[in-house]
């Protein structure tokens, strides 16, 4: 690629990669192919698309996927029961939201601001990084972490948000966790600006863990109940250490 | 109405690999790419009725996957970025370093980072899709003369940001990194 830009003298990517997937006719279609014949590059790129295999299809895992882009349950047969308990446990959010008990899921688990002695937030007031408290913060407050390490060589710190992103803080930049030298409560270098992800925010520290399978139990755990299957997964085992921060809307 | 499960095989049959294949090449890693091409389809399934009225099924998946892959580069990047500063060195500076030397890519992530999604929309059918301005006006729904003016107010960013030595920088990011 170079920064020229295409002014129609070719088929850009998107142009191949329709072609590869048959999307193609008539006079679009011939003028792929009279330049495919001429360009080996772009014909390296058409059959590298063509020959890549994608994972099984996993119907229950889109379905599922699908279903929580809307917070709703999934559409099927003899949903009476299950439609009925959904709006029963929306009514029941509402009242919690009414009541003014921010952090409550719809199926009841309680993800409001918990003191962890495994992983502490901290939040800059006044020039000093003070221990998290619960209050609300947003977008450009900034954050630091500290980690109870007890025979622990390395950490993960990572956080999933309630769209269910997961962002890694520890390490700063490859795989390996950040190693830990001492043990004891440690601060990690560094503090985190906030950005506009919607809360509440899980944040948790994950020891003796590579990032990529730091952030595949994670995501796994976002599968799975959304925030409170990651709060769940966080604070069932020795390894793991959780603290919720929370978001003004 | 919602596409049937054969209807969501026969998509996923069709396009999962090459979707896989775009993906993978923002991403740069299987797992990434195959939770991008996941997602895609989810969307897909939950945007049921508009899908069907899409003639390009390919274009319009294209294009929410592409958002997908930029917000993950950007949640990325945001590893770097969000930490800044250590904890008795506020406040945290807003500004780019100007310094010349090693923080040049991150400073060209940063760039994009900050750009507006639309733009980084514009910039990545442009430049790293080879799109004409007319595809990439038609893929984000704006106008060519819109194409032009976010792009020229990204390069102009850009030069005023970046070194000499980051400007190379900002076409390895493209050709190789990104």
């Amino acid at each position: 690629m170079d920064l020229q830009i295409n002014e129609g003298d070719r088929p850009s990517r998107l142009q191949l990669y329709r072609y590869a997937a048959g999307e193609l006719e008539g006079e679009e279609r011939a003028a792929v192919e009279a330049h495919l014949s001429t360009d080996d590059e772009a014909r390296a790129f058409v059959d590298s698309a063509r020959a890549t295999r994608p994972a099984p299809l996993d119907l229950p895992d889109l379905r599922d996927r699908a279903a929580r882009q809307h917070h709703a349950p999934p559409k099927g047969a003899n949903r009476s029961w299950a439609a009925f308990l959904g709006a029963l446990v929306v009514a029941a959010a509402a009242l919690f939201a009414f009541l003014g008990l921010p952090g409550v899921e719809p199926d009841g688990h309680d993800i409001r601001f918990r003191a962890s002695d495994g992983l502490q937030l901290y939040h800059l007031s006044d020039r000093t990084l003070e221990r998290y408290d619960g209050r609300l913060l947003g977008e450009g407050d900034v954050i630091g972490f500290k980690v109870r390490s007890v025979d622990h060589d390395r950490v993960v710190v990572l956080s999933v948000d309630s769209r269910g992103t997961v962002s890694v803080f520890h390490p700063t930049d490859g795989e390996a966790g950040s190693p830990l030298t001492e043990d004891g409560l440690v601060a990690l270098p560094g503090s985190v600006v906030l950005d506009d992800a919607p809360g509440p925010e899980v944040f948790v520290a994950v020891f003796d863990a590579d990032v990529p399978a730091a952030q595949a139990e994670a995501r796994r755990a976002w599968q799975s109940g959304g925030l409170s299957g990651v709060l769940e997964w966080a604070t069932s085992g020795g390894d793991r250490a959780a603290e919720v921060l929370e978001r003004r809307p | 109405m919602e596409l049937t499960d054969a209807e969501v095989a026969d998509l996923y049959d069709r396009y999962a690999g090459i979707l896989l294949h775009r993906c993978r090449s923002i991403l740069g890693n299987d797992e990434d790419a195959h939770d991008a091409v996941q997602e895609t389809f989810a969307r897909v399934i939950h945007h049921s009725e508009s899908f069907r009225k899409q003639s390009s099924p390919l274009t319009w998946m294209y294009r929410i996957s592409t958002n997908l892959c930029l917000n993950q580069v950007r949640n990325r990047g945001g590893r770097s970025r969000k930490l800044t500063d250590r904890h008795h060195d506020v406040p945290v500076p807003t500004e780019l370093p100007v310094d010349e030397g090693g923080t040049d890519r991150a400073r060209v992530l940063a760039l994009l980072e900050r750009a507006d999604p639309q733009t980084r929309e514009v910039v990545m059918y442009t430049y790293f899709d080879d799109c004409t301005r007319q595809e990439t006006a038609n893929l984000v729904g704006i106008s060519v003369p819109t194409v032009r003016k976010r792009l020229d107010t990204f390069l102009r960013t850009a030069r005023r940001a970046l070194t000499g030595a980051a400007a190379v920088a900002l076409l390895i990011l493209w050709q190789g990194s990104l």
